[in-house]
Order: C-alpha cells, then sequence, then structure tokens
C-alpha cells in the first residue's frame, strides 16, 4: 500500500494570502496611476477650507501674525493692511473660517494650520456669534469638519488620513467605485488629461490670496438696519452660550499656546441692529465678550477689544461684517493696538 | 485586469455624484415670469448657484450648504450684484408653498422656484433673478 505524503495544512491559506497580497499591490499600483485622472477627492468637506488649505501649502515661509475666527475675522481682517501699518511688517495671514464656532477652529487649527504657517502670534477673534451654542450655522459646519477625511476626529480618523496618505485605493476609494467616474479617468489618462485640482486662487470673488474674505467688500448696510432671517435663524438662532463659554475659549487658547505660539483674543466691531437681534440684546452680546475676556484671563492672554474703535460710517457690509473700508480700518488699527496691549512684536521662525 | 482589481478592492461609503457645471455666461433672453412657480428643479444649493451663473448672476457660496436642524432646509449665502442673497433648497415643498402663501412683508423681496428660494435685501434683485429663472418673486 502506498504512503501518501503529508500536505502542509498551511500551504493553501498561504497561497491565497500570496495571491490576495499580489492582487492588493497590483490593484494599488494601477489606482495610483490613474490618480491624477481621477476627481479630487473631497478632503476638507468644504471648498473654502480646501482652498486655505491650498493657499497655506503655497506660503513660502511662516506667518508672523495668523488671524482664525469666523466670518468676521475672514472679511474683517486684511492682511496686506496689516503688514504695511505694522511697524515691523509682520507677515499675516487670514485662517478664519464661516461659520467656524471655537471647536471647529481649534480643530482646523490643529489640522494643520498651525504646523503649516508656524506663526508666532495667533489672533483669536471672538463674538457671540462664535459662542452661541445653539447656532445651526455653526453645528453644519463644524458636522461638514469632521465627518471630512482632514477633520474626522479621534484614532478612526487619524487612520484613515494616513491610509489616505500613502494608498490611492483609500484616498480615491469613491471615485473608484463610481463606473462612470472610472471610465471617464481611463479616458482622460489616455487623453493625458489630468484631473483638476483645488488651487489658492479657485474662489477669486470669495477669497483674497491671503484667505481675507471677498464677497462682502463692496457692500454696505445702514448701521440701523435689522439683521435678516438667516443672521437671526442659522447665525444667532437658539441663542445660548452654554454652560462654560469661557471654557470654550480657553480651550481654543490652549490649542494654540501648545505650539509655542502667542494667542491673543480679539473682540470685533458690530453694528448696533446686530444686538438687537439677540434675545437680550446688548446684555448677550456682552455676556460672550465677558467669557471671551474670563476664558483669556484664565490663561493668561492678552485682550484687544476693537469693539469701540473709530470706524466710518459705512464700514459695514452687514449687522456683523465688515466691508473693505471697515476692514482697512480694522487692519491698519490693529498693529497699534496690539503693542497698547502688551502683545510683542514676534517672528515666526522659518 | 489590474483596473477591475482596483475596483474590486475600492473601500468607500457611497459614491460621489457631485457636478462639474460650466459657467456659461449671461443670458440675453430672460423668459417671461409665469404665473406658476416655474424655473428649474435643483438637488442642493450649489446646483442652484449653478443655475444663477447660466442665467448670468455671480454667485459664489459662503457656505457649502448648511443643512438646518429640522432637515428640512439647505441654506448658503452669496453676494449677487451688490446684495447679499440667501439661497434656500427646500426638501420638504410644503413648507415653501406655506412661505409662499404667507405673502410674506419687510424690507426685500425673494425669488422662488419649484424647490427653492432666494431672499435678497434689493426687491429688485429678487425680481431680475425670478425674471431670468422662469419663477415668481414674492415679499415686494
Amino acid at each position: 500500500m502506498a504512503v501518501r505524503a503529508h500536505r502542509n495544512p498551511l500551504r493553501t491559506p498561504l497561497l491565497v494570502a500570496v495571491g490576495m497580497l499580489g492582487a492588493f499591490v497590483a490593484a494599488e499600483a494601477a489606482a495610483a496611476a490613474l490618480a491624477p485622472y481621477l476627481s479630487e477627492p473631497d478632503r476638507y468637506g468644504d471648498r473654502s477650507r480646501a482652498v486655505k488649505a491650498a493657499q497655506i501649502e503655497d506660503l513660502a515661509s511662516c506667518v508672523d501674525v495668523l488671524v482664525a475666527g469666523n466670518s468676521m475675522a475672514r472679511d474683517g481682517f486684511l492682511p496686506e493692511v496689516f503688514t504695511d501699518a505694522d511697524p515691523a511688517g509682520r507677515s499675516a495671514y487670514n485662517a478664519a473660517l464661516d461659520a467656524a464656532s471655537p471647536e471647529l477652529t481649534a480643530a482646523w487649527l490643529e489640522g494643520g494650520v498651525l504646523s503649516d504657517t508656524r506663526p508666532a502670534t495667533v489672533l483669536l477673534t471672538i463674538s457671540s456669534a462664535d459662542l452661541n451654542a445653539g447656532s445651526p450655522a455653526a453645528a453644519s459646519a463644524l458636522g461638514s469638519w469632521e465627518t471630512s477625511v482632514a477633520g474626522a476626529p479621534g484614532i478612526l480618523g487619524d487612520l484613515e488620513r494616513l491610509a489616505s496618505e500613502h494608498l490611492a485605493l483609500i484616498e480615491h476609494r469613491r471615485e473608484l467605485r463610481d463606473p462612470v467616474e472610472l471610465g471617464e479617468a481611463i479616458g482622460a489618462a489616455v487623453r493625458s488629461e489630468r484631473a483638476e485640482r483645488t488651487g489658492p486662487d479657485d474662489m477669486p470673488g470669495v477669497l483674497g490670496p491671503r484667505g481675507e474674505g471677498r464677497s462682502r467688500q463692496d457692500l454696505t448696510t445702514d448701521p440701523d438696519a435689522e439683521p435678516d432671517a438667516f443672521v437671526t435663524e442659522q447665525i444667532l438662532g437658539n441663542f445660548d452660550l452654554g454652560d462654560d463659554p469661557s471654557g470654550r475659549v480657553a480651550d481654543l487658547i490652549r490649542t494654540v499656546a501648545a505650539t509655542g505660539a502667542e494667542p491673543v483674543v480679539v473682540l470685533l466691531p458690530v453694528t448696533p441692529a446686530f444686538a438687537g437681534a439677540h434675545p437680550r440684546g446688548e446684555a448677550d452680546l456682552e455676556a460672550a465678550a465677558d467669557a471671551a475676556r474670563r476664558g483669556a484671563e484664565e490663561t493668561g492672554t492678552a485682550v484687544v477689544d476693537m469693539r469701540g474703535m473709530d470706524l466710518p460710517a459705512d464700514a459695514f457690509a452687514d449687522s456683523h461684517h465688515l466691508n473693505r473700508t471697515g476692514a482697512v480700518a480694522l487692519s491698519s488699527q490693529l498693529p497699534a493696538a496690539l503693542a497698547e496691549a502688551g502683545v510683542e512684536t514676534e517672528r515666526c521662525e522659518p | 485586469m489590474a483596473l477591475a482589481i482596483a475596483g474590486a478592492f475600492a473601500i468607500g461609503a457611497g459614491c460621489s455624484t457631485d457636478d462639474d457645471t460650466d459657467d456659461n455666461g449671461p443670458d440675453d433672453t430672460a423668459p417671461a415670469v409665469e404665473e406658476g412657480r416655474g424655473g428649474p428643479e435643483v438637488a442642493d444649493v450649489s446646483e442652484l448657484a449653478d443655475e444663477l451663473g447660466d442665467a448670468g448672476f455671480t454667485c459664489d457660496l459662503e457656505y457649502e450648504g448648511l443643512v438646518d436642524d429640522t432637515g428640512q432646509r439647505e441654506m448658503s449665502r452669496c453676494t449677487i450684484a451688490d446684495d447679499q442673497a440667501t439661497l434656500t433648497v427646500w426638501f420638504d415643498t410644503e413648507l415653501l408653498d406655506a412661505f409662499v402663501d404667507s405673502d410674506p412683508q419687510g424690507p426685500g423681496a425673494t425669488a422662488v422656484g419649484p424647490n427653492w428660494s432666494i431672499d435678497t435685501t434689493d426687491g429688485a434683485t429678487a425680481a431680475e433673478i425670478a425674471s431670468a429663472l422662469g419663477a415668481i418673486s414674492v415679499g415686494e
């Protein structure tokens, strides 16, 4: 009777594993080759964030002064005007995001902006709009960040970002699953037509080259005109500063301070009508400013209060956004205001 | 074969359905305003902004699209002809019907289409938009 040779029980699983690994390597190589021809994945959940990320990537060097906050900061701070007015000629970039709460600002800054710009000073604008814990606009903006690749929180978010950076199969998984997209990409590859990628100048009507807002620059409003429904429902809707508004400010400040940059809290001017859109009017505005001051005090941070600054009558685009006239005034007066508050003139380290 | 494998290995939550819409420039032949709520039906504010662009109105969205906490509307803003406009796409058109039926008053006006509305502070802007898109204008 013939003796049957023993077969290695691991032989088949090993062959399968090697086969799968080989197929994966081949698939990744194919995806990587096709990647330049596939549509750009939505990494940031918002086009203006993608444009700002491209602008920041394009910066030739570090930035001496970084501004962060919501659309009030986006529209109110003109980096080039600030630089021209600053005795030391410090460089500046406006990293503010529409509808940004302190939580979104902190996550955005921590997600790469601070490490890429390496600022010496970070101006954090805080207002009642920032601190409204009930704002539908702020919740939506934070939600779109946290569901994006760039902003997904926690270990899974870190893993996804790591995988996206190194594996085309992961980075372009949505595009590769779309047969129409895939077919178009193959055709584009044959024609050597690379797909468009977001560039630093991609929203010329909305963002300037240093991140400053452009869309409201030419608008003028009557300072007594009531804010419209978007402001009252989306920005100030469900108005509530929450349980610990000063703690939220302090947490944002600590995020910045942890990088070695000097945080400075800045309070921005608004129209009288903006106060009237709050449930308790001026009292709510003061409560928000007070929370900002307490958060700053808790962390030993300077506060620059620009709410009483000299502004021309036609400085506002709407109830709470400065237009170009107002932004020029604010940006040119800020260097002196910073000096007066004892904020030292520091340079970033390239 | 490798491409087929790539497709098989791709992992994702779903398909991306972004539409690329070219800006065709100004439309010189504005349609007459119809009695009913005419105009295009849109899927989101981005598409509404594209329709405005095709009709000759530059509208660069400030926000990607804010879905309000009721989930009934998606909103965004842009500046149209020196006027801040609020774009709303209504997922529940009964709410939009109710808005139109309420005969809104107050500053500004609203261009209203089948499932969208565009509020402007200048009534003339809303009327122009309505005329260009075949929609109606309310609240003037």
